[in-house]
């Protein structure tokens, strides 16, 4: 009993002096077995003051050669010999070498086969013999992305067929990545980059697809966005893995401008508060003020964790928001979970809750503020249009007094509310600039005038920017306002915002092309301006302080080069910025762009899409269409 | 951990860096042999290299892991001596190489007589003293690191206490 008692009080005195505490003190609380403890705490004590001994710098340095040269051995063994693979190497040589002996056309349809289908195993197994058989690694990874992409295409493919996700496609996929991220982690290259985006788009189309996909498969969907989401972490070098159980709460995802809380690494996102830290890629850290998208993992507990980050917006950028009511309270608006506040002085359309409108926005410090919202349902639409064009005089404002100013052969009034933003230059003669109008009666009544650059392009282009309402006199109806459709183009289907480009020779105007920046659906354009700072192998631009996708279907005018003035109009997607439209408003030389090449424009195509609710309340702006734009000239002086 | 199971550089040096110098200190206080010390700190941060990807914490932390490797290289390094017919660990009491010259001489001395006695110890005690006074080792993880439980560290600890206290009370004679 002493023996038990002596070697617990041994043991407490023992931490307490590692803690700091002085001799004596322990030794008080055990006066009875003081005698018995003192020789042993001050030996010791005097071990612990010896102190470790250090090895030789120089013996150390070269045990470190041997080391290192060993892990690079057993690095190379370990992707030059799949020794773990071996077995399903041998059942995978057998049944192709009795395939190919006997079953050639079997082979063939397996090759075609889909998800569900009896020959779809040996397509799987066809394909990892394949794995195999390729011994380099980088092109081996590559094979892995490649097949990892034919999943996601099979998965298309079957849920668009039979409405059922297929398990053992997802099962493949998640494998498939798995193994790919393992060879390329740690390697800085253009292939690691490029696994980098079609992952983050495979994450992309997944998470889409969860959002339309039933219950049953869900969990299979999330472990495959979750196993998408840790070969992201592994490529990135994070060193941190998301378990699956921390999307067991669902996904979804976010949007608003990122305030700071009290509590380090959490985030207020619009109402949300989330949880930023290793597991979150993307646009990290987060800056306060900044408009992002937050893709959110939600644990069992209902802890939302970010999985990425997106920036969407700076303070003082301009957005389009489409989307329905689904809130109003006192000055805010829930636009599709978007929240809004509304400008004092902002234009409003008559709208209630469940109606689909179409929000002006920009981004302030704390939140996204709407100048202008309009109803997209009913027979008016958005009645208001943008044209970028040249100035062709001073705009000179009297005290208090309205005036005329023309732009690109346009007469617009600006009148007292008319904002003029002049941060690029001064709205001069031989300025290029965005005039937002409004046609009433017979004028063009300017909202607002942007100066783009200082000098315009020389070739006398203009741009018309509106919802396209529907056609008339062979005309088109964009934002209230009547223009020359480009020849031989398809009308775009009502409700799409649309960007017709005309150029002009002189007194003559020609159409050229129409772009629908964004379709009947809902969702944001952002309008990007700023710099090109870079243009990355993976397709992405870095413009201002916004990374932007730029893929095959952007519509580019001009020639960007890194250092350019440019203007990207780009949708906000899962994944981040998508471009629509990009335009060159000042090459790095800072002289005027030279767009019109001029690009020839693809033909909207019109998508099916549900008709257009009629809103409850009458809009509050109906278009007369007297003149028409783009025009020649002398018709609308 | 992860990151070093599948052979990452930087998780590895950080692993090399940590434990090199432990595993020498190590061996040094259980051999007193330094050149020694050097070769069965190499040894053990290879051993650790190939046997890392098959490591899994089964409530052994990577600590008492490594440590469990270290005390069969320096067992094995014993066994070896003995069949040579070398001075046995228990006997043999040089000085440590002591690479901090600034030091004192009496502190230099304490120090010897300090390494005189832990000589003296078993090896078992030795190995308790070390990894709990010398390394900072809490209990935990010095039971996995031997094999025993927790319990019979604590008294083994008394005795190795106790014992050192004597040899140490000896040489001040």
């Amino acid at each position: 009993m002493r023996r038990r008692r002596l070697l617990k009080a041994l043991d407490d005195c023992l931490s307490a002096l590692e803690r700091g505490e002085s001799l004596q003190s322990c030794l008080a609380r055990y006066p009875d077995l003081a005698d018995e403890l003192r020789p042993l705490l001050q030996a010791a004590q005097a071990v612990r003051a010896m102190g470790e001994p250090r090895p030789r710098p120089v013996a150390q340095a070269s045990g470190w050669l041997r080391f290192s040269r060993r892990a690079a051995q057993l690095r190379a063994a370990q992707v030059r010999r799949p020794w773990r693979w071996l077995a399903p190497a041998a059942i995978v040589a057998c049944v192709v070498a009795v395939m190919a002996a006997s079953l050639t056309a079997t082979v063939m349809a397996a090759s075609r086969s889909l998800p569900g289908d009896p020959l779809y195993r040996v397509k799987l197994l066809a394909e990892e013999a394949h794995v195999l058989a390729t011994w380099d690694r980088e092109a081996r990874a590559r094979l892995l992305l490649d097949q990892a992409d034919r999943r996601i295409a099979e998965i298309e493919k079957v849920s668009a067929r039979k409405g059922q996700v297929p398990g053992e496609a997802l099962a493949a996929l998640r494998s498939r990545v798995a193994r790919a991220s393992r060879l390329l982690e740690g390697y800085d290259t253009v292939l690691a980059q490029q696994a980098q985006a079609r992952l983050e788009q495979q994450q992309a189309y997944l998470i889409r697809l969860a959002g339309q996909a039933g219950i049953g498969a869900r969990d299979d969907l999330v472990a495959t966005i979750a196993g998408l989401h840790n070969a992201r972490l592994r490529l990135a070098g994070r060193g941190v893995v998301l378990p699956a159980e921390s999307l067991a709460g669902g996904l979804l995802q976010v949007e608003g401008v990122a305030r700071p809380t009290s509590e380090p690494g959490v985030w207020l996102i619009g109402p949300y508060q989330v949880r930023v830290g290793d597991v979150t890629l993307g646009d990290v850290p987060i800056e306060e003020g900044k408009l992002v998208r937050v893709l959110v993992g939600r644990d069992p507990d209902r802890v939302l964790r970010a999985l990425t980050v997106a920036v969407v917006g700076s303070p003082g950028q301009e957005l389009i928001i489409r989307g329905v009511v689904r809130r109003v309270e006192g000055q805010e608006l829930d636009v599709d979970g978007r929240l809004v506040r509304l400008a004092s002085g902002a234009a409003l359309d008559t709208f209630n809750v469940g109606d689909t409108v179409q929000v002006r926005a920009y981004v302030s410090s704390d939140a996204l503020v709407a100048t202008e919202v309009r109803l997209l349902s009913g027979p008016a639409l958005v009645s208001t249009f943008s044209l970028d064009g040249t100035a062709e005089e001073d705009l000179s404002l009297g005290q208090g007094q309205s005036t005329v100013w023309r732009v690109a052969g346009q007469r617009f009034r600006i009148i007292p509310s008319t904002v003029i933003e002049a941060q690029a230059g001064e709205p001069r003669q031989g300025a290029f600039v965005r005039v937002q109008a409004q046609r009433r009666g017979d004028e063009l009544v300017a909202l607002k005038v942007t100066v783009l650059s200082a000098a315009a392009p020389t070739t006398g282009s203009l741009w018309v920017q509106g919802v396209y309402q529907g056609s008339s006199g062979g005309k088109w109806l964009v934002g209230g306002t009547a223009v020359d459709p480009p020849p031989g183009a398809s009308p775009p289907p009502p409700g799409s915002l649309v960007r017709v480009e005309a150029v002009r020779d002189g007194d003559r105007v020609e159409a050229r092309g129409a772009v629908v920046v964004l379709g009947q659906e809902s969702g944001v354009l952002v309008q990007l301006r700023g710099t090109l700072r870079e243009i990355r192998p993976d397709g992405t631009w870095q413009v201002g302080d916004a990374t932007v996708r730029v893929g095959a279907e952007a519509h580019i005018v001009g020639r960007p080069e890194v250092g350019n003035e440019v203007e990207v109009q780009a949708r906000s997607t899962v994944s981040g910025l998508e471009a629509v439209y990009v335009q060159v408003l000042t090459p790095s030389g800072g002289g005027p762009s030279t767009p019109a090449t001029p690009t020839p424009a693809p033909t909207p195509t019109p998508t099916p899409s549900p008709t257009p609710t009629v809103g409850s309340a009458p809009p509050t702006a109906t278009p007369t269409v007297e003149r028409s734009l783009p025009a020649r000239p002398s018709a609308a002086r | 951990m992860q990151r070093a199971q599948h052979l990452d550089e930087r998780a590895l040096a950080w692993i090399y860096e940590h434990y090199y110098p432990r595993v020498y200190s190590y061996a040094l206080l259980q051999t007193s042999d330094p050149a020694l010390s050097e070769d069965i700190a190499s040894e053990v941060m290879l051993k650790v290299l190939e046997a890392l990807p098959r490591y899994r914490f089964r409530g052994i932390p990577l600590a008492a892991w490594i440590y469990r490797i270290a005390h069969n290289c320096v067992v094995d390094h014993h066994r070896k001596r003995r069949r040579r017919q070398e001075v046995s660990l228990d006997q043999a009491a040089p000085p440590l190489a002591d690479h901090n010259p600034e030091a004192g001489a009496e502190a230099s001395l304490q120090r010897q007589d300090l390494q005189r006695a832990l000589q003296r110890l078993t090896y078992e005690q030795r190995q308790v003293i070390i990894l709990k006074f010398v390394h900072g080792l809490d209990n935990r993880t010095i039971a996995r690191a031997m094999g025993r439980s927790e319990g019979s560290v604590k008294s083994l600890q008394h005795r190795a206490l106790k014992a050192l206290e004597r040899y140490l009370r000896e040489t001040e004679r």
